[in-house]
């Protein structure tokens, strides 16, 4: 009989490994605070970076939409003012909003497949422009001399002019986006016609204006979005404005802004108005203006002081406060939201997981930087623990349970670290976003872009932290307990 | 394959004894190349089930070395260790664990203890390996912390204790799954005559009483006296092993041994 009969080691439960992954934590606590905190910065670090990108990009597009209502009324002031410009009429084309081309439509007087054909070219040509916008400085002075791709293009209708423009391009190793009889076709027999077309909206919207003017006592577009007329609805439909109810509502409220700011401008400059806001500002009364007195109006209370001193002036249609309030209010935003959108209009609608490519790099630098913190944090103090993976091993412990141990710590203190790293990191954007783009940050949150950004982060700081805490636990539990326990 | 310089069992004297360790052309060496360090060379030892063998030698000579080997603790360079006949090398990862674990009790040099753990998680830990249920575990590592006099520390860690409380406390953890083998790497190193005696004196009752079987190396002669036989170390050989009984040696006496 054998005194030692050799048999497979106990498994022991999770419920045995937890146990010991706890108390070892507890007892290690002051190093296993200092992991999860250098765990909880990299995961804040990465969480905040995406949360303020997806906030910034949220808040950016809700304030440039909200900017757009203001620019609306400017929009059909120009419009109803004369005939738009043939860029910009190009540019609708190409574009395919079909209110705007439903009035090309009732102005040029053609039917729609002339409008779509004018389409077609129109993008033609836009990509066209783009490819010459594009070129080095070098070959576009040569094909173009110092005119501008539209300019230089239009030209091309004349058959000499594209003959020394083939010429020239021969010169130079530039080949067109498209072939050379499409070329040919598209600047000498569909650029014509979309001309004509172009010409023939703007003669059409100059007569609606026209029509307009005549019909509604030739007052001048702002005042007339402003006082809204009973029949302007039906006016300008006949003229081929594609309007309702609705937008004519929110054209008077602008409109009867801008009225209101126009008729300010010259009332401060009477010397009784301009006298009373110098003493209100302490000022010299020389230097009282327009956006100075327009700040200065918070409030119904100094509102009504200004009303006031107006009064006099304004017996026929008085600047009450409540208008003034409005309008210094207005201006106010509108110049809060412009800060925010900044002087590019803000890319479309992308959400986390589709970030400009400045942010993206950001976002790729953060997740090293956060990659690296963890796996640093993670492997040191796994390593540091050679001797004890060691000692166990010497003491009957399986390499599958060591391994569990090191897994269960690294996920404990992935979640608690990442947890907090997520508040953090979050409580971090939040006040940038606050610092830099004002209270609006808060109105606009995007929550599951937000949500998903902080699972990405967790999940990074989750799945690295207990790789990196699994890698060198598996080195060492794979060696000869003596041979682990050298390792240094 | 192997041609043995040393005499077979089958030869010896003590061919009748059943054999629990052999060693067969044990080799370890440390590095490559220019560095190499020769810790075994070529040893063939042979340890009797319920033996006591006291191993002697210089610092350096290879007894750590030796006993990692013997104690499955390390994958020799070269040579074969047979823990009952079964080649060490054949053992699977888990029937490794479950001899290292049940089988056989280590005293190591330098303690090995678990910073962070108390007396009683230290001793307990190998009990939990084993599949011990914690109050159960408790109770018997209260019971071996009171066998080696410290059961007033239990629950202090190994920096807050002097070096021979430690050494009991890895005294206490070696016996806590009744091993079979007891290998003890200078166990009374560290302890004033007194404690050092008592741990002689368990470790004397736990051979005869149990049938354990010891190897300890050790520089304490009051050891000589209770062993069977003695063996010595040196350079990474054995140069030679002795019965007690066929030497002179008669150092001191210890406690209730006649
Ligand atoms: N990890 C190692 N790397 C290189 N050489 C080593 C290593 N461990 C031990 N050695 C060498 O192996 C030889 C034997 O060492 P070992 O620890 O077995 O000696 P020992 O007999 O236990 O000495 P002591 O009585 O001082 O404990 C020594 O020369 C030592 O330098
Ligand atoms: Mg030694």
């Amino acid at each position: 009989m054998k005194p030692i009969t050799v048999k497979d080691q106990v498994r022991l439960s999770w419920g045995r490994c937890i146990g010991l992954a706890l108390s070892g934590m507890s007892y290690r606590m002051f190093r296993s605070l200092i992991t999860m905190s250098i765990l909880s910065l990299a995961v804040a670090f990465l969480d905040h970076v995406l949360s303020y990108s997806v906030m910034e990009q949220n808040t950016r597009q809700s304030a440039f939409a909200q900017l757009q209502e203001f620019r609306l009324v400017g929009e059909w002031v120009t419009r109803l003012s004369g005939p738009e410009s043939v860029p910009q009429v190009l540019a609708t084309l190409a574009d395919n909003n079909t209110q705007r081309l439903a009035e090309y439509q009732h102005w040029s007087n053609q039917d729609a497949a002339s409008i779509q054909q004018a389409q077609q070219i129109a993008r033609r040509l836009r990509d066209l422009y783009a490819f010459f916008d594009n070129l080095p400085l070098a070959s576009r002075g040569v094909i173009l001399g110092d005119l501008d791709p539209m300019q230089a293009v239009r030209q091309l209708q004349d058959p000499a002019a594209l003959q020394a423009f083939s010429q020239r391009l021969s010169q130079v190793n530039v080949t067109l986006p498209l072939a050379a009889e499409e070329f040919t076709r598209l600047a000498s027999q569909d650029q014509p016609l979309l001309w004509t077309m172009i010409e023939k909206i703007n003669h059409g919207q100059q007569q609606a204006i026209a029509q307009i003017r005549a019909q509604t006592n030739q007052v001048g577009p702002v005042e007339l979005l402003a006082s809204r007329p009973a029949q302007l609805d039906e006016v300008l439909r006949q003229a081929g404005f594609q309007v309702d109810a609705d937008l004519l509502n929110r054209l008077q409220v602008q409109a009867s802004r801008l009225a209101d700011l126009q008729r300010l401008k010259p009332l401060i400059e009477i010397p009784t108005v301009r006298a009373a806001m110098a003493r209100r500002l302490r000022i010299n009364p020389k230097e009282v203006d327009l956006p100075g007195t327009i700040n200065w109006i918070r409030g119904q209370s100094r509102a009504q002081d200004l009303a006031a001193d107006l009064k006099p002036y304004t017996a026929d249609h008085p600047l009450d406060g409540p208008r003034l309030v409005f309008l210094a209010d207005s201006q106010r935003r509108q110049e809060k939201l412009q800060a925010i959108v900044g002087d590019e209009p803000p890319t479309a609608m992308r959400g986390l997981l589709d970030l400009p490519t400045r942010t993206r790099w950001l976002v790729i630098v953060s997740f090293l930087v956060c990659a690296i913190g963890v796996i640093n944090a993670m492997m040191m103090s796994v390593t540091e623990r050679f001797n004890e993976i060691a000692t166990m091993k010497c003491l009957g412990a399986l390499d599958g349970f060591l391994l569990q141990v090191f897994f269960v710590e690294a996920i404990v203190q992935g979640l608690v670290g990442g947890l907090i790293g997520l508040a953090l990191g979050f409580g971090l954007a939040l006040l940038r976003g606050w610092i830099s783009l004002g209270n609006m940050i808060f109105t606009c949150l995007p929550i599951s872009d937000i949500l998903i950004g902080g699972g990405v982060a967790l999940g990074a700081g989750l799945i690295l932290g207990a790789v990196a805490a699994i890698g060198p636990a598996w080195t060492a539990a794979r060696l000869a307990p003596m041979e682990a326990m050298r390792v240094e | 394959m192997t041609t043995l310089t040393h005499p077979t069992p089958a030869q010896s004297d003590d061919a009748d004894k059943p054999i629990i360790i052999r060693t067969l052309r044990l080799n370890k060496f440390y590095g490559q190349g220019e560095a190499t360090t020769y810790a075994l060379r070529g040893v063939d030892a042979t340890i009797y089930r319920g033996e006591f063998i006291a191993v002697l030698g210089p610092s350096g000579s290879g007894k750590s070395t030796f006993f990692n080997m013997i104690g499955a603790l390390d994958s020799p360079s070269e040579g074969r260790v047979l823990i009952d006949e079964v080649d060490v090398a054949q053992l699977s990862a888990s029937e490794l664990a479950f001899l290292r674990c049940q089988k056989i009790g280590y005293i190591f040099q330098s303690y090995n203890l678990i910073r962070y753990m108390t007396a009683l998680e230290n001793v307990t830990v190998p009990m939990a390996f084993a599949g011990v249920k914690p109050e159960e575990a408790r109770r018997r590592g209260m019971g071996l912390l009171k066998m080696v006099g410290l059961e007033n520390r239990w629950s202090h860690r190994p920096i807050e204790m002097s070096g021979g409380q430690q050494q009991r406390v890895a005294i206490a953890r070696a016996m806590c799954n009744e091993p079979k083998i007891l290998l003890a790497d200078e166990p009374t190193g560290n302890l004033d005559l007194k404690t050092g005696e008592d741990i002689l004196n368990i470790m004397q009752r736990i051979n005869k009483e149990r049938g354990v079987t010891i190897v300890c190396a050790t520089h304490d002669h009051r050891l000589l006296n209770i062993c069977d036989r003695i063996m010595w170390i040196r350079d990474g050989l054995v140069e030679r092993i002795e019965a007690r009984h066929n030497l002179k040696i008669t150092v001191g006496r210890i406690g209730g041994e006649a």
